[in-house]
């Protein structure tokens, strides 16, 4: 599904401006960006620089103020929400800070739902969800809820979820930001492993810089400019 | 192919999380309030509809004729003549009540004569000695026989056998028959005498007939409809003469079935408007805690419409689960009425038609797109941005849709249920200005209350109580307005029902009089008063009276007033002469010396002059004994119509009745165990009619007793209703105050500290809603006596002083168990929850 070119993703003088109060507020400066199919992106940066917003629209959650995004072949600005939404149904998945589980659903029945909505002929939602959950290491915890795990076992709940449908794409906001440092490990060692099982490209916002390490390039968004140190 | 593809996967998905959402309870409340809507309605519709059916369909067996005519005085042959001559069948019958007697026994009976062309139309079965089950007739009893119900041989203590035998009139007959079904019998609430049917000839001359008899004869015909219409419009009916209709045969009847009947219908309503407010309330709570599965599935690539349709087709299969529920429910509630009723209602009801499960089942899915869909809206536009920004929320729909579609709802609710258009459209206005009355009164409230709560030196619990309820006025407001229009239903209904049945069971003085002695002869008066003092027995004194007719009113006749179709104008009206001022009479205008010294004057009863309109000095036109007669108004007279003696509308000067045949009558209290006396004076005054009360009475409260059950049942709706609608609002703000609690304790508040804020808000809560029900509930009430029931104003009283407690307690309990967890949980447990 990527271009022909191996690109996934790629952005263009992207700015998004909102108001507050009486001053309108910019919160992304032209931002620019293109990521290769099956790579892994970080975009770190101080808390209210914009790279919360801007995984936001990357994702097509949100449209810019001006510019262009193509994701997955598809130009998201030209799109409403209804058609960005089948976008992210061919071929997103997401991983966020606060887990975002369903409190009333089972881990089990939280990593099918991605599944039951995209609905696939080859796939069976309940398997898939099983064979998912036994690859984080949740397959004696399928029936619990959310309320009855730790936080390191919703994330990945979370995880599972995220991968369940095989997506193209990964974006992921914060995804150990509300874990202690061992289980945040454990989970960031989850999250590459199936990224690399999986080759799904994977773009992460984070203000963790060791996690950041982790990936194949990082970004810099600093007061809503993203910049590309030189690799060192 | 696509599109019916995805419309069938959003359906099961749909389903599969309504699966899930079952088990979670989260639309636990919302299927309760519905079943409860469907229940009460379905109810209501079917047992209306069961009652109208029974009514109309068999409405010319139940006037036992195609048509049929009802005189006071014997009936002309030429009618007879023309009838047959338009090969018409007839028959006639007399009806009058009467004591029949068996040795020591007596009972107060309806009787009814009939000649050989009875029955015409309907059913008579009729059970002879020794068979086991009625055989349909086709004439009545033989001369010198009877048939009864067999309520008479249990009030004589008389077994069935071949020599059973009863007196009446002087005479004896004996009992042939069993009366099972009459279908033209009328079922009556006032006249509730069992029956004795006779033949015709036997009452020809007997003393029985006497003068004031109430008697009504009537003329039975049936045939082909045009001819029929001939014989209608060849009759020409004099003034004391109509045609009846089933309507008027069952008058007493219909009003008392009706008036119960509304009485139902209104606190149905109630019960549903309240499961209604439930919906709405659990809907919209609903809704906002499925914002971020809304943002979730939109994420994870839902469409805006999927998304709505995924949680409509939930609640569409909540409901008709529901209604499923419900009609089940309708059908034993609607059974439970008409068994509670039972003796109101005629046997053996018709099933409902299809139009009535419609009806009564619509409920359910009406309240759901009234009250619930509008609230689900939100949730298409939910911004999948929320899975990143809890914050933001989608824009609320707008309060006109709401209180639109929800407006639209009710009348629709409302207009089947009562099938009474003004009644729904004032119950919808006055609704309306008591909303707005309250919430006027509402924001009175909060502000004085706010007030009061400013003072640093109060106790933080209060002062945080009270915070918590300020920050978010409009919730609060919400929250109490809800509770106190719950609680002010309650109350209006509780009151109703306490006064109407006040209004229906009037208590008696243990000694007022329980025997009426009517039809009593000039001749036979000595002799009957010599009767009384034998039997040590005391009358109040005996009032001649003559059953007359209004005919004119200044000149006019009655026909061609507005007062034509009023009910004392085409019967009898039982007069009597205005001697000494009876006692239980007051004159409330005029002078009655003048109406007692005469010439040609007359007192009228007060209540019948102001509905009628009549005025001092009116000269009102009467008819009596073939003649007619002017009397002036003089003087009115307000009555008291339990008092059990002898009352009448109308009393005359002596010199109008003077020329008039009259009889005479009293009413006297025969003591427990002195029955032997009662029988003595019958044997002896064969022509004079006893009524003997206390069977009637008897009859009237048990009847009145079954009347309270049914309308208790629905009332127990209606609390179930109030219960919803309290756990509802009450679940809305659980965890809200679970989170606050939490934090509270983190903070270091102990338990009882936390335990003691929530203590507070709800005695804020209960009190202040309470306290609106009440000023709320006063006005309603006193609109509602003064206004609509015309019944005496009464004031709340007693619950002043007991519902505030009730309201704090109830709302503590409920809301200390649904936020226990935060005493009992560590606080870090419910906090990762939200």
């Amino acid at each position: 599904m990527s271009d022909k070119s191996g690109i996934s993703l790629v952005a263009e003088q992207l700015t998004k401006t909102v108001s507050s109060g009486d001053e309108p507020l910019t919160i992304l400066k032209g931002v620019r960006l293109q990521i290769k199919q099956g790579e892994s992106v970080a975009i770190t940066g101080a808390s209210g620089s914009g790279k919360s917003t801007l995984l936001g629209i990357l994702a097509g959650l949100d449209l810019p103020t001006s510019g262009t995004i193509r994701l997955l072949e598809r130009e998201l600005t030209t799109l409403d929400e209804d058609q960005r939404a089948a976008v992210r149904a061919e071929g997103v998945g997401f991983v966020f800070q606060n887990f975002q589980l369903l409190p009333g659903l089972t881990a089990l029945e939280n990593v099918m739902l991605p599944l039951e909505i995209r609905v696939r002929s080859d796939v069976r939602p309940e398997i898939e969800a099983l064979r998912l959950l036994t690859a984080v290491g949740l397959e004696n915890r399928v029936h619990h809820y959310p309320a009855q795990l730790s936080g390191g076992e919703q994330q990945r709940v979370a995880l599972a979820r995220a991968f369940a449908g095989q997506p193209q794409i990964l974006f992921a906001d914060e995804p150990t930001g509300n874990l202690d440092r061992t289980t945040g490990t454990q989970v960031e060692d989850l999250l590459f492993q199936l990224n690399e099982q999986s080759a799904t490209t994977l773009v992460l916002v984070t203000h963790d810089e060791r996690l950041a390490q982790r990936c194949q390039r990082r970004l810099q968004m600093t007061d809503g400019v993203l910049s590309e140190p030189e690799v060192q | 192919m696509r599109g019916r593809a995805a419309e069938v996967s959003t359906l099961l998905l749909a389903l599969r999380l309504l699966r899930r959402e079952v088990r979670s309870g989260e639309l636990t409340l919302i299927f309760l309030s519905l079943v409860l809507a469907v229940t009460v309605s379905a109810g209501i519709a079917l047992f209306s509809q069961r009652l109208d059916l029974a009514m109309e369909a068999n409405a010319n067996d139940m006037l036992g004729a195609d048509l049929r005519i009802r005189s006071s005085d014997p009936l002309s042959d030429e009618w007879l003549d023309t009838a047959r001559e338009q090969g018409l069948n007839t028959a006639r019958t007399l009806t009058l009540q009467s004591m029949v007697i068996a040795d020591c026994e007596m009972a107060l009976a309806a009787f009814k004569a009939v000649d050989d062309g009875y029955p015409l139309r309907g059913e008579l079965r009729v059970r002879g000695v020794g068979d086991s089950q009625a055989s349909l007739q086709d004439t009545g009893p033989q001369p010198g026989e009877v048939w009864v119900e067999g309520r008479v041989l249990s009030l004589l203590r008389l077994e069935f056998n071949q020599d059973t035998q009863l007196e009446l009139g002087g005479k004896p007959y004996r009992v042939t028959g069993i009366i099972e079904k009459e279908s033209d019998r009328g079922g009556n609430f006032y006249t509730l005498s069992p029956r004795v049917m006779l033949h015709w000839s036997e009452l020809e001359g007997s003393p029985m007939l006497g003068p004031g008899s109430r008697l009504a004869y009537r003329l039975l015909v049936s045939g082909d409809e045009s001819d029929i219409t001939a014989f209608r419009d060849s009759v020409e009916l004099d003034v004391n003469q109509e045609f009846e209709s089933l309507r008027d045969g069952n008058r007493a009847m219909s009003e008392s079935v009706d008036r119960a009947r509304r009485y139902l219908g209104l606190a149905a309503v109630l019960a549903v408007v309240l499961a209604s407010v439930a919906v709405a309330v659990s809907a919209r709570r609903y809704s906002e805690r499925h914002f971020d599965v809304s943002a979730l599935m939109r994420t994870f690539g839902l469409s805006r419409k999927a998304v709505l349709v995924v949680f409509l087709w939930q609640l569409l299969c909540i409901g008709l689960l529901a209604t499923l529920f419900g009609g089940l429910a309708a059908l034993f509630l609607q059974e439970s009425l008409i068994y509670m009723l039972s003796g109101l209602v005629p046997d053996g009801l018709p099933p409902a038609g299809p139009f009535a499960w419609l009806v009564g089942l619509s409920a359910g899915v009406i309240s759901l797109f009234g009250f619930g869909v509008p609230h689900l809206l939100p949730l298409s536009a939910v911004s999948p941005l929320r899975v990143l920004r809890r914050d933001i929320t989608p824009v609320p729909v707008t309060g006109w849709l709401l209180y639109g579609v929800a407006l639209v709802a009710m009348t629709t609710l409302l207009w089947l249920l009562t099938r009474d258009a003004l009644m729904s459209a004032a119950i919808i206005l006055g609704g309306a200005l008591i909303l707005v009355l309250l919430m006027a009164l509402l924001r009175g409230l909060l502000s004085l209350a706010g007030r009061a709560l400013q003072n640093r030196t109060l106790p933080l619990s209060l002062r945080f109580a009270w915070q918590h309820l300020s920050r978010d006025r409009t919730a609060t407001a919400g929250q109490l307005l809800a509770f106190a229009l719950t609680l002010m239903v309650m109350i209006v209904t509780g009151m109703l029902r306490t006064d109407l049945l006040e209004d229906w069971q009037q208590s008696l003085p243990d000694d007022a009089p329980n025997i009426f002695a009517l039809n009593i002869q000039p001749f036979d008066r000595t002799a009957f008063l010599d009767g009384l003092d034998e039997q040590g027995l005391d009358s109040v004194p005996l009032y001649p009276m003559v059953p007359m007719r209004l005919t004119a009113v200044n000149g006019t006749t009655v026909s061609e007033l507005d007062i034509a179709g009023d009910r004392s104008i085409d019967r009898d009206l039982i007069s009597s002469e205005a001697g000494e001022l009876p006692e239980n009479n007051t004159v409330t205008a005029g002078n009655w010396e003048t109406t007692h010294k005469g010439p040609g004057q007359v007192s009228v009863e007060a209540e019948l002059a102001e509905r009628l309109g009549f005025e001092l000095g009116d000269v009102l036109t009467f008819r009596a004994a073939g003649v007619n007669f002017d009397a002036q108004i003089s003087s009115l007279r307000s009555l008291d119509w339990t008092s059990m003696t002898p009352n009448f509308y109308m009393m005359l000067s002596p010199d109008l009745l003077e020329a008039l045949p009259k009889s005479y009558m009293t009413s006297f209290h025969l003591p427990g165990g002195q029955d032997a006396a009662l029988n003595q004076l019958v044997r002896n005054f064969p022509g004079i009619t006893f009524i003997d009360t206390r069977y009637l009475i008897a009859q009237v409260n048990t009847l009145l007793q079954r009347l309270i059950l049914a309308v208790e049942l629905i009332l127990v709706f209606v609390l179930i209703g109030a219960v919803l609608v309290m756990l509802s609002v009450l679940l809305t703000s659980t965890r809200e105050r679970l989170a606050e609690g939490a934090i509270l304790r983190t903070l270091g508040a102990s338990r009882v500290q936390v335990r003691r804020a929530h203590q507070v808000e709800f005695i804020l809560l209960g009190g202040l809603a309470a306290l609106l029900a009440l000023v709320g509930g006063e006005l309603l009430v006193a609109g509602l006596y003064v206004g609509v029931l015309e019944i005496p104003y009464s004031s709340l009283g007693w619950i002043w002083a007991w519902l505030i407690p009730v309201t704090i307690i109830g709302l503590m309990v409920p809301g200390s168990m649904m936020l226990r967890r935060v005493t009992s949980e560590p606080p870090l447990r419910i906090l990762r929850q939200f």
